[in-house]
């Protein structure tokens, strides 16, 4: 009987001991490592005297956010705008050289939980764009889908 | 200090039997002087300890056993789970029941005169069902900060478990033990947008494997002697 006692503490002893070397093992840092927010990714082709270049001097803002550039005199043939989750509308100042264009995008958004680390984020289905023809020709909806990644949404015609 | 070799030897024998899978390695034998059907009830320990360390995470648990023969068990882990965690951009909470159901395999080689010893594996079917809301959440991006709450929402889930432990008599019909485990979400009813953090009987969600563990205090009814 006390041989029997011991060997069952000794197992308890052993197996507390372990499994709490395997549950400390499974605990990991949580940290948010994902791409929460979704952009909307717009192509520009240049389609006039520049043709087959990037588009110079690039400069983006949103209407209302005008200190707040996101692009600034930039060299670039693909831009990121940043749609607003409490609106169903968003509008952006594309200036071209020394002329302005105005776009609008309609959307809607939903809501998703991303991950325990990252919280919450949104996704966009574009509804209806619409532009000024200063410089920009024409706009094309390639994907009315915006999830976070490099997917491309709007291709711009200069 | 025979003894201790003895019993570590033991233990690394269950182990790698544990491991291996391979339950052919003892072959069963029959045993005509004692019966192996018993009921038992348990408790799971591990959820109130942690629940005293974070009063944000309570799990109380029961597992209620019914051994059919010298290998198999059947097992049902009812509780009740609540939840609620907080970060700098969203709070959630949720709350619920769930039941655990499936068998135990003991891969021990049986004694003509065994204790109520266990050595094996596990396998499990939950199904929970359980409220979740999101009071507040807050994304912030180009535009400003934005937020908005997600209401309380019914939500049932369903997920498999694999699990692997040891169980030891430590008094006459008593028994504690631990079980290492491992658990994979099947389907939940809040779909992908409102994806549960944390289902009552299955822990955290997240891709893959997710491990568990308990550590459980269990009393045996044996039901009847063969003569």
């Amino acid at each position: 009987m006390i041989n029997h006692f011991d060997e069952a503490i000794f197992w308890v002893i052993t197996s507390l001991l372990i499994g709490l070397i395997l549950s400390l093992g499974s605990c990991t840092s949580e940290k948010c490592e994902e791409e929460t927010e979704a952009y909307l990714n717009m192509t520009i082709q240049v389609t006039d005297s520049e043709a087959g270049t990037k588009p110079d001097s690039i400069t983006i803002w949103g209407v209302g956010h005008e200190a707040d550039l996101l692009y600034d005199t930039a060299t670039v043939s693909i831009v990121k705008l940043p749609l607003d989750p409490s609106s169903g509308q968003v509008d952006f100042v594309i200036r071209r050289g020394s002329e302005e264009d105005l776009l609008t995008i309609k959307y809607r958004s939903e809501g998703r939980f991303i991950s325990k680390p990252c919280g919450y984020g949104f996704i966009y289905f574009i509804t209806e764009v619409n532009h000024t023809t200063s410089r920009i020709e024409n706009i094309l909806i390639i994907n009315d889908e915006v999830n976070p990644g490099d997917e491309e949404n709007l291709r711009t015609f200069y | 200090m025979m003894k201790l070799t003895r019993a570590m030897k033991r233990i690394s024998v269950l182990f790698i039997s544990l491991l291996l899978l391979s339950g052919s390695l003892y072959p069963q034998e029959a045993d005509t002087t004692r019966s192996y059907r018993d009921l038992s009830f348990g408790v799971e320990l591990s959820g109130p300890v942690i629940y005293s360390l974070d009063s944000n995470n309570m799990n109380i648990e029961l597992r209620l056993s019914h051994r059919i023969n010298q290998k198999y068990y059947a097992v049902a882990e009812p509780g009740i789970s609540r939840f609620s965690y907080s970060q700098y951009n969203y709070d959630y909470r949720s709350s619920g029941i769930f039941v655990r159901m499936g068998i135990d395999i003991n891969l021990m080689k049986p004694k003509v005169k065994p204790g109520n010893h266990f050595a094996g594996l596990g396998l499990r079917y939950g199904i929970s069902v359980f409220n979740q809301e999101t009071p507040l959440a807050t994304v912030s991006n180009y535009w400003g900060d934005y937020s908005f709450t997600r209401e309380r929402k019914l939500v049932h889930a369903h997920f498999l478990e694999v699990s692997g432990g040891v169980r030891a008599e430590l008094f006459r019909n008593v028994i504690i033990g631990w079980t290492v485990r491992g658990r994979i979400l099947v389907y939940q009813s809040a779909g992908r947008s409102n994806k549960p953090i944390n289902i009552p009987g299955m822990g955290t969600t997240g891709s893959g494997l997710q491990p568990g563990f308990s550590y459980h205090l269990i009393y045996v009814i044996p039901l009847k002697e063969k003569k």
